[in-house]
């Protein structure tokens, strides 16, 4: 794996995309569709709408709901 | 536990608001103690002092401040005197009375990490506080304590007072900067912290009054010094602001690891009217409401989250035990609908359908299903709010539920039997 791909968990299944990719482009990528509202690919991300919370188990402990896109992919 | 004034000072020395009284009585040491120190050395004591964050999160000074980049330039510091949250009232009281041992602290900080510009966001309606910075800010430039070259070290600050303009949500440190930057007061997406993307996108740290009004002191006596009062995590003393039903309402400053039962009834004179204790706020309006059982909570910020509160901002609310819950939830969630800034959608909605019920449950025209609904829509709220407000809106329903659930159904059935005939 080289330094700049990152592999994900989407739904249990790993998924490599570059680093800093925002987890709800990962996932498409992956075949999973997370639902977006106030996202769009041409603008910066937000964060507002709240609608693309996911279930997300972070380096720190199992985390209940963060926007999806916010947190890039890392680790 | 005697009160201890490290902050309060005040109360001792009257007139300390002066320049010369406030010398006299070592004002302006810990500063030059800092200023023959590397920043480095600062950052060092500081964390080694353990003095945490005052304004709500409880986070330690020292380490925050060690998140700020050393190559980036400018940098900022805020000092964040909105003191907006309900059953807070210490700040006032330091800045009106103290306010030389502030400015110093934020000297203190900024010298510190390195900012050369201030800013002061206050309250808008703390104008005698505002009128006394402003003296004070005057009276250490007169001395050389601010401006450029400070006392010769090649060090320049200034410092800016920005008065808020009455949203609840500008205490939040992100909406601040926005704030202050001049853009609508909303939370923005952490990360980036602070530290390295703040104001203008520059470093910036943003500290609490009480916080920096507690620097000069660790300065000038060291960090054992400090640490002989509270607890290992959370060292040094609090300021306690008591409200509610007690005898003797107001600001105390004690050890951190004062109990609620030491705090309530030896300093506060205990419940009025002769009345029994129901419930107490520990950490201003947004922590969840703790029980008589646990009076013996010390009242530091890891003792109150093991019992299922928050430290918060040290505004301890007390209510008696003629108190109606349904009352109490429906001021609540009626003061997060007011200040919710309407940027994400749960905080915006949840809180509108949370004052919704609460008002239909206090009215007596609620059903038990309301009840349970308005419970329901508190959790749906949870861990999916942009900042800590949302979030405060559904954790004080929550606490209250954890406790008074019984009440409040026998509440809304007692109503509705007063309201409906009974069926013939
Ligand atoms: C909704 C909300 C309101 C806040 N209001 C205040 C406030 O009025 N005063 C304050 O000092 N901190 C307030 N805070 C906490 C700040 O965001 C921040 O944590 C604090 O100023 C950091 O300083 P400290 O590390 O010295 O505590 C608030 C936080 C939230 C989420
Ligand atoms: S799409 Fe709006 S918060 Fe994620």
């Amino acid at each position: 794996m080289s330094a700049d791909k990152v592999t994900i968990y989407v739904n249990g299944r790993p998924v490599e995309a570059p680093a800093g990719t925002v987890i709800v482009e990962a996932a498409k990528a992956a075949g999973v569709e997370i639902p977006v509202f106030c996202y769009h690919p041409k603008l910066t991300p937000v964060g507002m709408c709240r609608m693309c919370l996911v279930k997300w188990d972070s380096p720190r402990g199992a985390r209940t709901a963060p926007p999806s896109w916010t947190r890039r992919a890392s680790r | 536990m005697e009160q201890v004034y490290i902050v309060l000072r005040h109360r001792e020395i009257p007139d300390i608001d002066q320049y010369e009284t406030y010398v006299a009585h070592g004002g302006y040491e810990g500063l030059r103690v800092a200023l023959e120190q590397a920043p480095d050395e600062v950052i060092e004591l500081v964390k080694q002092s353990g003095l945490r964050g005052r304004g709500g999160a409880g986070f330690p000074a020292g380490v925050k401040w060690g998140f700020v980049p050393k190559d980036v330039f400018p940098k900022y510091l805020v000092c964040n005197f909105a003191e907006g949250e309900p059953g807070t009232f210490k700040d006032r009281e330091i800045a009106e009375y103290n306010p030389h041992q502030l400015i110093e602290g934020i000297i203190i900080a900024a010298y510190a990490i390195q900012a050369n510009t201030a800013y002061i966001y206050h309250r808008g309606e703390f104008t005698f506080a505002a009128q006394q910075l402003r003296r004070a800010i005057a009276a250490a430039r007169a001395h050389g304590w601010l401006g450029e070259d400070i006392q010769g070290t090649g060090f320049t600050l200034n410092i800016y007072l920005h008065p808020e303009a009455g949203a609840y949500i500008c205490g939040e440190e992100t909406a601040q900067l926005s704030s202050i930057e001049g853009h609508l007061g909303q939370p923005r997406l952490k990360p980036p912290f602070p530290a390295t993307h703040g104001l203008w996108q520059k470093p910036t740290v943003i500290n609490n009054v009480e916080t920096l009004t507690n620097l000069p002191m660790i300065l000038r006596h060291g960090a054992e010094w400090y640490r002989q009062w509270g607890t290992e995590r959370t060292p040094g003393t609090r300021v306690y602001c008591v409200s509610g039903h007690v005898v003797r309402p107001g600001n105390y400053e004690l050890p951190a690891s004062v109990t609620a039962r030491e705090l309530i009834f030896e300093h506060a004179g205990g419940i009025w009217k002769g009345h029994r204790l129901k419930a107490f706020i520990p950490g201003g309006m947004s922590a969840p409401l703790l029980t008589p059982e646990h009076l013996d909570v010390p009242l530091t910020y890891d003792d109150l989250a093991a019992a299922g509160s928050m430290g918060g901002s040290g505004g301890v609310i007390v209510l008696d035990d003629q108190t109606d819950i349904a009352w109490v939830i429906a001021k609540q969630v009626a003061f997060y609908k007011h200040e919710s800034c309407g940027k994400c959608s749960p905080c915006r909605e949840g809180t509108y359908w949370q004052k919704m019920l609460a008002d239909r449950i206090l009215s007596g025209q609620a059903s038990r299903r309301d009840v349970e609904l308005l419970k329901a829509v508190s959790d749906q709220m949870t861990n999916t709010c942009f900042c800590p407000l949302g979030e405060a809106s559904r954790m004080v329903v929550q606490g209250a539920y954890k406790y008074f659930a019984d009440e409040l159904y026998q509440w809304v059935e007692e109503r509705r039997r007063a309201v409906e005939p009974a069926a013939v």
